[in-house]
């Protein structure tokens, strides 16, 4: 028996040619749009949330939005900033609920940050894809003993108590461990970014 | 480096590092709040900061597999076409945005799709973009509470017809319905398994038992295709009537029992009181009937308008194939149901910070009949005696905890945290007939029996109904119903035997089953053979993304061979084996 399911991978070649299947009632095509733009929107929105949002909630939020409003994309101009688009209302949505729960300013977020990332959302959103890559690319550099700690904290999630038992350290001097690594993830960031951007001479 | 004095950059490190570590006491987010106000170089700093750990965040996260698991949860969730998703808004409008249901019909939805449409195709941009800033929002709220598919039975409810109780219940397509809420008239319910209790206005009522196909005419009226029901109409609910494919059954003050065949056979079982059977005449059915057929029917049904009036223990048996016949039964009471079984009835928790079930607080239990409210303070706590996992290692682990491990490890079932356990212990196909081995006299491990052996803190009396109420956590790849376990008495003794759950009370589909709040596994390197090994081997946590929820059973002591009033104070559970999934339990309490 023939394989029905279409080849995603055709679209790769043209976000539009998936776009106008999906509009055609061949919804499996939208898993190319999806695949190809979660990555991008994921980190955006890591970035751009404040602590409190569900990320990934967000995100397929905006993913089920764009394909229920689909016609009113006009095919040929930019899909991504159209999605991102729909990603910035959801989120501002998702952080106007927030605002509303008692007290979540004085447990989450302080509105200076809120403001802040806000006003620093300058920067295209595939560019924070390129902050992925690189900060990948930084981490291997790490030593494996300050690898360990960014293992603990973002992948095992282990209580800062716990990372102190098992460093033999103290719980302030593990925070501070976990400030140095970060600062240096991020100087490293900037450096292997504008590498990239300088001009070729 | 900045240009700030080194004591300020000094506190601002220690206070940004709390914030993100959540650490930060209100003083110092007041603190923090008027440094950052004052120095706009540390809001760069503390921006950029936050996004280097929230990218990290979303790195440790990331892999091949949880992308997939990304793309194919969203994919599942995308609506069937625009029109329905149109068509849920406008739904969710009429119900939770009263300014518009004046305009939203159910008869003109139709209508107003379409104008919904035409609306956002040609009123420019401001039209489009109130919308793209309402329907997220008004989509988003209509979700928080409908993370799963949404029961077919939320369509709009005609009439009063009620689901009173339901126990076990799994309906094609669709999750199970609430207790009290409304049937929609004239929709087809197809029971798969479970029973459910209907309760009519003016009093009758109706056990459905699964496999079933039935629907609510009126509210005196009950059609059922296929299946069993157990009906009770007392007094002021005389007229109340089950019509099946062949007979009308009216009731005239009684209890009786209808029971429909896939080929459309009828038995009516009279408990008490009186019934009558008419003919569900099918002018159709009628006309096709030869005439030799005719010729063979029973002397009660040659008249068209067959009518039978049964009273108590009495039976009757209709058929309507290729001609009419009806013909008495052996009346059998034992299948009339007074009521649905005694079972973990619903449960309530605490919330946790993401808003899911975190600590157990009360479980309510049908015993004997009757609708029990127990605390978790008054429930007898269990402690773990033994352990030995299935040989090799379970990638899953043992244990879901923290993001630490309580000491002793083992007292992580009898906590009340829901997302803490002792989990995946080992088992086999086929349940205990004697005593398991717990100990080797030569301290080889090989020949001990894998399970989990539990001792309550004081006896279990064995009452009417549950005694025990057993937790578990699972997820949507898992069996819906829950995953099967033996329980068996540690001791056994003449008439004592092992018990074998395969369906929980509330398992996935079930309303009462609440969304379990964040948790970790804790796996191990090496297959966990003793209580001594699960203690002390090293382990390694892992967070869990997927969405898990948290299942109940009830285990009656009477199901095990224990007498009426016999004490219990030890148990033994062993997973069935007969999937790859292995029983995770959570919680086990003791009912006093």
């Amino acid at each position: 028996m023939p394989d029905s399911t279409p080849d995603i991978k055709d679209c790769e070649i043209s976000i539009d040619d998936c776009l106008r299947r999906v509009l055609q009632g061949e919804k499996e095509f939208f898993e190319a749009v999806v695949r190809q733009f979660e990555r991008p929107l994921r980190a955006w929105l890591a970035v751009q949330s404040p602590p409190g949002v569900d990320v990934d909630e967000i995100a397929q939020q905006t993913f089920i939005a764009a394909y229920t409003r689909l016609e009113e994309y006009e095919p040929g101009t930019n899909f991504a900033a159209w999605l991102f688009t729909i990603a910035r209302y959801q989120l501002k949505t998702e952080t106007t609920r927030l605002r509303r729960i008692a007290d979540y300013h004085s447990r989450y977020a302080p509105d200076l940050l809120q403001r802040e990332l806000d006003r620093h959302d300058d920067e295209p959103p595939e560019m924070w894809l390129v902050r992925v890559e690189s900060l990948q690319k930084c981490l291997e550099s790490l030593g494996d003993s300050l690898r360990q700690y960014v293992n603990w904290r973002y992948r095992e999630e282990i209580p800062l108590e716990e990372m102190a038992r098992r460093s033999n350290r103290s719980v302030t001097a593990v925070k501070k461990q976990l400030w140095q690594i970060r600062q240096k993830l991020q100087q490293c960031v900037e450096k292997r970014i504008s590498k990239m951007q300088r001009p070729v001479s | 480096m900045t240009n700030l004095p080194p004591d300020l950059e000094k506190r601002f490190t220690e206070l940004w590092t709390d914030y993100l570590e959540g650490d930060l006491e209100d003083s110092g987010m007041e603190e923090l709040r008027k440094m950052l106000s004052a120095h706009e170089e540390l809001q760069k700093q503390a921006i950029d900061l936050f996004r280097t750990h929230r990218l990290l965040g979303f790195i440790a996260i990331e892999d091949p597999s949880g992308n997939n698991q990304f793309i194919q949860e969203t994919m599942a969730r995308l609506p069937e076409d625009s029109d329905s998703f149109t068509r849920d808004v406008l739904e969710r409008l009429d119900s939770r945005l009263p300014v518009y249901s004046g305009d939203v019909s159910e008869k003109s939805s139709q209508n107003d799709k379409r104008a919904l449409r035409n609306l956002v195709g040609g009123s420019g941009w401001i039209v489009a973009a109130l919308l793209i800033i309402t329907l997220p929002f008004i989509w988003y709220n209509a979700n928080q509470q409908e993370d799963l598919p949404v029961s077919a039975n939320d369509q709009k409810p005609v009439g009063d017809v009620r689901f009173k109780n339901i126990s076990q219940a799994q309906f094609f397509g669709e999750l199970s319905p609430r207790s009290e809420s409304l049937l929609t008239q004239k929709r087809e319910y197809v029971l798969l398994s479970g029973l459910v209790e209907l309760a009519f206005p003016k009093g009758a009522s109706a056990i459905v038992e699964g496999p079933a196909i039935f629907r609510v005419l009126s509210d005196e009226c009950l059609a059922l295709d296929v299946g069993q029901c157990s009906v009770h109409a007392p007094d002021g609910a005389e007229g109340f009537r089950v019509e099946t494919p062949v007979t009308r059954v009216v009731d005239r003050g009684t209890r009786f029992v209808v029971n429909v065949s896939e080929t459309s056979e009828t038995e009516v079982h009279v408990v008490e009181g009186i019934a009558d059977i008419y003919r569900h005449t099918d002018k159709q059915l009628k006309k096709q009937s030869p005439d030799k057929d005719r010729e063979r029917l029973t002397e009660a049904s040659r008249n068209e308008n067959f009518e039978l009036r049964l009273r108590d223990q009495e039976a009757y048996r209709v058929n309507e194939d290729k001609m009419f016949s009806a013909e008495p039964a052996t009346f059998n009471p034992s299948i009339y149901r007074s009521q649905l079984p005694d079972r973990v009835v619903s449960y309530s928790a605490t919330k946790g910070p993401d808003g899911k079930a975190e600590f157990l607080t009360d479980v309510t239990v049908q015993r004997g009949g009757k609708m029990l409210h127990y605390p978790v303070d008054k429930m007898i706590p269990v402690e773990v005696t033994y352990f030995k996992a299935a040989p090799g290692v379970d990638s899953n682990g043992h244990f879901a905890g923290g993001a630490s491990l309580s000491d002793p490890r083992i007292d992580l079932l009898s906590d009340r945290a829901l997302n803490t356990g002792v989990i995946n212990p080992g088992g086999s196909q086929t349940p205990l007939e004697t005593d398991p081995v717990l100990q080797s006299p030569d301290g080889d491990p090989q020949g001990l029996t894998q399970g989990l052996a539990l001792k309550f803190q004081t006896p279990v009396k064995n009452g009417p109904g549950p005694d025990i109420v057993f937790f578990e956590l699972q997820t949507l790849s898992n069996p819906p119903q829950g995953d099967g376990f033996h329980v068996s008495p540690l001791k056994f003794s003449p008439g004592r035997k092992s018990h074998t759950i395969q369906t929980y009370d509330l398992s996935i589909s079930s309303p009462e089953c609440q969304e379990l709040t964040q948790f970790h596994l804790y796996a191990f390197d090496k297959n966990i053979a003793s209580l001594n090994e699960l203690q002390t081997t090293e382990c390694t946590s892992k967070p869990i993304r997927l969405k898990f929820w948290v299942l109940a059973v009830g285990i009656d002591l009477s199901d095990l061979g224990y007498l009426p009033g016999e004490e219990v104070q030890e148990i033994f559970i062993q997973d069935t084996q007969d999937d790859r999934n292995t029983v995770d339990p959570v919680f086990v309490g003791g009912l006093p």
